[in-house]
């Protein structure tokens, strides 16, 4: 549905270099700290900036040959940007009815309602959670074939995260959709997203299934002689720490059969992109 | 364009602050009855000429232009939205103006100059024209709120300018006063075909330049 080749954006103090490729019928995660590159990714897949390199295509077609009507079928959301708050929600109805063909006014409506936003209020006066909501609302309320959404969830409390989550499985159940979210909350992702990429300085570090980083990926906490004595094949990264080494495997099955008086601790998101940031190469 | 030009009436129909302050200065020119058809025609044509400059106002704070810009739009509906938003914001002044006019007027139990009227209009029409063509692209290019700060400064050099010129031509001892008087007060018809051709072309030239300036610009 979306594929990124060799991305390139340069400014002054920061290069993006990006390949990533969004399945149909895939959720993928971009995960990353802030000013990873997360958001300069997403602008240039949706042409808000110029790239200096690379190619993006979108449902086959390249973005340069992209027209405003193929728009359509993308849904989007910016944690930094949306409708004017001056507006009400009453008032963006006539908009989004007359720039999307397929724009279902009943079930933004109903959507609307199940998530409290009043039409009759203006959007500045919205909590957090009630502006992520409406974006998110405006995003899926009009067919679209694949959603990109920058950080959905920022800023808000673990229930609003929750109903955002939800509408998000729910929009997965029709038809062949898809999704790229990003977050730097990684337990969002981890329940959400079938695979993940992590971006670090601008440069994709690590692609995996959240599957294989859930039940493969650990973290082995050795004293330096154990370390020592390690053997090094399946080990990805290395962190000094007080009581000796901490090392990012994503083999984690295989040190526990061969060396059993081992720590291993589970493989989280937050832990393999910690490791995989600030870890040293063996 | 069609949503664009729906967003931003919704957005100009939010400041109510705006409306009430249009509906004061009427009432105080309604009551003190300025006679001056010119002043009330050009500072209401003025005021909703600048309403586009509120909008791209709006568009630009907490970088609303970025999500607008993922809508199904292209950079050139965005454009196309202004001008016609600015146009017809004239267009619409200049019809209250002429209500306003008519209704002061009656209030006075005066006799109405209809030549002046739609000689006032005319004028206002083209310069107003020629307003948006400088308008739209200082603030497509600085923004709404630096916009305004450049738009004044252009608006002051080009003051500073006519008065520079006039100085020149009264130390020269040139009056041009034949021109006004015969050229383009003789000719009314003329006068009008060759505004509408210039205002129309100055407008085009700046069309470009904002369609430029926005396919270049960093969302």
């Amino acid at each position: 549905m979306l594929k990124m080749t060799s991305v390139k954006k340069n400014y002054k103090d920061f290069t993006l270099d990006c390949t990533m490729e969004i399945k149909s019928g895939y959720i993928t995660g971009l995960v990353g700290r802030n000013g990873a590159g997360k958001t300069t990714a997403f602008k240039s897949v949706l042409g808000l900036i110029s790239v200096d390199g690379g190619e993006i295509e979108i449902f086959g077609k390249k973005l340069s040959d992209f027209k405003s009507r193929d728009k359509e079928k993308i849904g989007v959301l910016l944690s930094d940007s949306g409708f004017s708050g001056e507006l009400k929600v009453k008032d963006i109805i006539p908009v989004l009815s007359a720039v999307y063909s397929q724009f279902d006014k009943e079930d933004f409506l109903k959507k609307c309602k199940q998530m409290k936003l009043p039409l009759n209020k203006k959007i500045k006066e919205f909590s957090t959670g009630m502006k992520a909501r409406l974006k998110l609302i405006i995003a899926i309320t009009h067919n679209a074939d694949l959603l990109i959404l920058d950080e959905p969830t920022a800023g808000m409390d673990v229930m609003a995260r929750e109903s955002i989550i939800d509408m998000l499985r729910e929009y997965m159940e029709h038809g062949q959709r898809a999704i790229l979210i990003s977050s730097h909350i990684s337990g969002d992702l981890e329940g959400l997203c079938d695979d993940i990429y992590m971006i670090d300085n601008g440069k994709i570090i690590l692609h995996q299934d959240t599957d294989v980083i859930l039940s493969s990926y650990g973290i082995l906490k050795l004293r330096d002689e154990e370390y020592r004595n390690l053997d090094k094949t399946h080990i990805l990264k290395i962190k000094k720490e007080n009581f000796g080494v901490s090392c990012l495997t994503d083999e984690k099955q295989f040190y526990s059969d061969n060396y059993p008086g081992i720590v291993v601790e589970r493989g989280g998101i937050d832990s393999v992109i910690t490791m995989m940031i600030g870890g040293e190469n063996p | 364009m069609k949503g664009l030009l729906i967003k931003d009436l919704k957005l100009i129909l939010s400041n109510k602050a705006m409306f009430l302050i249009i509906l004061v200065i009427m009432g105080m020119i309604a009551v003190t009855g300025v006679s001056i058809t010119a002043f009330v025609t050009s500072y209401i044509s003025l005021l909703f000429t600048t309403m586009v400059v509120t909008t791209i106002s709006y568009d630009d704070y907490d970088r609303c232009i970025s999500f607008l810009m993922t809508l199904p739009v292209s950079r050139k509906d965005y454009v196309r939205g202004k001008y016609v938003f600015a146009v017809i914001a004239e267009l619409c002044g200049i019809l209250l103006s002429v209500v306003l006019n008519i209704a002061i007027n009656m209030i006075k139990k005066g006799q109405m100059d209809y030549n002046e009227l739609l000689f006032s209009c005319a004028v206002i029409f083209f310069m107003m024209l020629v307003f948006i063509s400088v308008l739209l692209p200082i603030q497509l290019k600085f923004g709404g709120e630096h916009g305004r700060v450049i738009l004044f400064a252009v608006v002051i050099l080009s003051v500073a300018g006519a008065f520079g010129v006039s100085q020149l031509l009264k130390a020269l001892n040139l009056d041009l006063n034949w021109l006004l008087e015969t050229v383009i007060l003789g000719n009314a018809v003329m006068s009008a075909v060759i505004s509408f051709f210039i205002t129309g072309l100055l407008l085009c030239l700046s069309y470009a330049i904002s369609n430029r300036i926005m396919k270049k610009r960093e969302l």
